[in-house]
């Protein structure tokens, strides 16, 4: 309620007077009768409230005026448990249902039975693929792929993710003319990134050569580029299949994690074709040197060393193609990136965590939250703005439209 | 009869209820017309009051003036809701005459009905908050969002043509 003060607005004495006289009658001290008389006339014109309404109330007042129940808490039990039965059922038939239609589609629990399983076990890699395609070799996540992610001091979501996952050891297609009984053959690789800082960056890098020399490995080549404010390297690795985790144990023990992903990929059936073509091109090689003996012209005796000599070119190729994929699955290729953060110059860094680093992170913390509550006042000020307005508006339009209600008559 | 006691309130509601029940339905009849609609305005108007009593502000007027507000608005939203604005159009005929059952004066109180009638239902209103509310004309003015010298005129003027209605 706001009242409107109009200094020029000024009372009638005359009119001052009959209000005066208006509100002693009102009170009760009426000096004139008339005045009297209009005031007793004009209450007793209303109907006095009736003793059964005017129970009611009290009884409500005295009670405190008790809510009534929603509507839908006052639908008896009887009604609702039947509801409640058959829409407990549906949900209970609908995750049944759903549950099982995951078990069904094959896609969960082959995947763990080949990527987990045991990998020279030709028959759970028969529940991989039923047909022809047999068993892949085991790819079980590395112990020591997990001890890096543990030691990872802030890995991305990406790389948690690439790190928890399992290789996919097993190739969904495998081929059909790969003998299911025969050893599969599979390459393993694997990409590491780590982090130091840059004061750490030579002693990390010379620690990935050290530990790949240690591990029986080979660097295939390596790149080292520092700077005082930072730099990074990278390694082209081959390490034994075998001493592949503790490899990876090594490298996490340099510097900090931040990305792991293993690989997998299945080459039996290219081992098992070189191997038939060398079959082949010795067999072919007996055959020729048999022909060789019974020779008797020149020109055939001349053809035919022309083609053992094509022959032993073939089979020396083979040869070496047969031990490159065998180099490829007895030595896994490491990628590893080793990168510096550039803090070289901070005269913290380095060290424990300290008052200077406590200081930043706190700025760090600010910074955020008056990010935060910035965005949150671009979203909120004009909503509450709108919101003020509509109240205003609204209680604007109530006020009218209740002077209009009253002013109809 | 024992009310629950209201200790968050600056006010005792059991009092206020006490002294302006009577007075909140007469006005509501006032505005109504209707016996039923100005028991359930009363009824929800009281509810209102209740459930608001703790945001009563002594420093913005007395109790009684706030109940009326609220009782105030309770009838327009009634008015509005029911479509009944055509009540405010007095007709004597609407009601029986309470009179005649309490054996006051029949052919006076035909006389204040008729001049009530004849005044406009803003006017009336006047009346009502001041006869059956008795509210200042300070309080009115706070009530309609008018000066209380405004207040004081509009009432006067109300008042003055009820007079020469039944004179």
């Amino acid at each position: 309620m706001s009242r409107h003060h109009d200094p020029t607005d000024t009372l009638d004495p005359a009119a001052a007077g009959e209000l005066a006289a208006l509100e002693a009658a009102l009170a009760g001290d009426a000096a004139d009768p008339e005045w009297a008389a209009l005031v007793a006339a004009v209450r007793d014109e209303a109907p006095a409230p009736r003793p059964r309404f005017q129970a009611a109330l009290d009884d409500r007042v005295a009670g405190g005026f008790p809510r009534a129940r929603p509507a839908w808490l006052r639908v008896p039990a009887r009604r609702v448990l039947p509801a409640l039965a058959v829409a407990s059922t549906l949900v209970i038939g609908g995750v049944v249902l759903s549950t099982g239609t995951l078990d069904g589609n094959g896609t969960d629990r082959p995947f763990e039975a080949g990527a987990m399983g045991d990998a020279s076990s030709a028959d759970s890699a028969s529940e991989v693929a039923p047909a022809p395609p047999a068993a892949a070799p085991p790819a079980p996540t590395p112990p020591a792929a997990n001890e890096v992610q543990r030691r990872s001091s802030a890995p991305t979501s990406a790389a948690s993710g690439a790190a928890s996952a399992p290789p996919p050891a097993v190739p969904r297609t495998l081929d059909p003319s790969v003998p299911r009984t025969l050893n599969r053959k599979v390459e393993r690789t694997t990409s590491l990134g780590l982090t130091t800082d840059a004061k750490g960056l030579q002693d990390a890098a010379d620690g990935v050569v050290r530990a790949t020399q240690d591990m029986d490995g080979v660097v295939e080549s390596s790149q080292v580029d520092s700077s005082p404010s930072g730099g990074e390297a990278t390694f082209v690795l081959r390490v034994p299949t075998a001493r592949l985790d503790d490899a990876l144990k090594r490298f996490g023990e340099l510097a900090d994690v931040a990305r792991l992903s293993q690989g997998s990929e299945d080459i039996t059936g290219s081992f098992v074709s070189a191997q038939d073509r060398l079959s082949d091109a010795r067999a072919e090689r007996k055959a020729l040197l048999a022909a060789l003996g019974k020779a008797t012209t020149p020109r055939s005796i001349a053809s035919l060393r022309a083609r053992i000599r094509g022959n032993r070119t073939e089979i020396a190729r083979l040869e070496g193609d047969l031990r490159g994929l065998r180099r490829r699955t007895s030595l896994a290729r490491v990628d590893v990136s080793l990168s510096a953060r550039g803090r070289a110059a901070d005269p913290d860094a380095g060290g424990a965590w300290g008052p200077g680093d406590a200081a930043r992170d706190a700025l760090r913390v600010l910074e955020v939250l008056a990010g935060v509550a910035l965005v949150a006042g671009a979203v909120l000020v004009p909503l509450a703005l709108l919101g003020g307005g509509a109240a205003l508006a609204g209680s604007g339009l109530r006020r009218r439209r209740r002077e209009a209600a009253l002013g109809a008559g | 009869m024992a009310f629950p006691s209201s200790n968050t309130a600056a006010f005792s509601f059991d009092a206020l209820y006490r002294e302006s029940a009577a007075d909140v339905h007469s006005y509501a009849w006032s505005l109504l017309r209707d016996r039923t609609a100005a028991e359930d305005v009363t009824a929800l108007a009281f509810e209102r009051a209740y459930r608001r009593r703790t945001r009563f502000d002594a420093d913005r007027g007395s109790a009684r003036a706030w109940l009326f507000a609220i009782a105030r608005n309770a009838a327009l939203d009634e008015l509005r809701r029911r479509k009944r604005t055509a009540t405010l159009t007095f007709d004597p005929a609407a009601e029986p005459e309470p009179a005649a059952e309490e054996g006051g004066e029949p052919e006076r109180r035909a006389t204040v009905q008729a001049a009530l009638a004849a005044l406009d239902p803003r006017e009336r209103e006047l009346v009502a908050l001041k006869f059956h509310a008795g509210l200042s004309n300070a309080e009115i003015g706070d009530l309609l969002g008018i000066s209380e010298s405004n207040a004081g005129t509009k009432v006067h003027r109300a008042v003055t043509k009820l007079r020469k209605a039944c004179a």
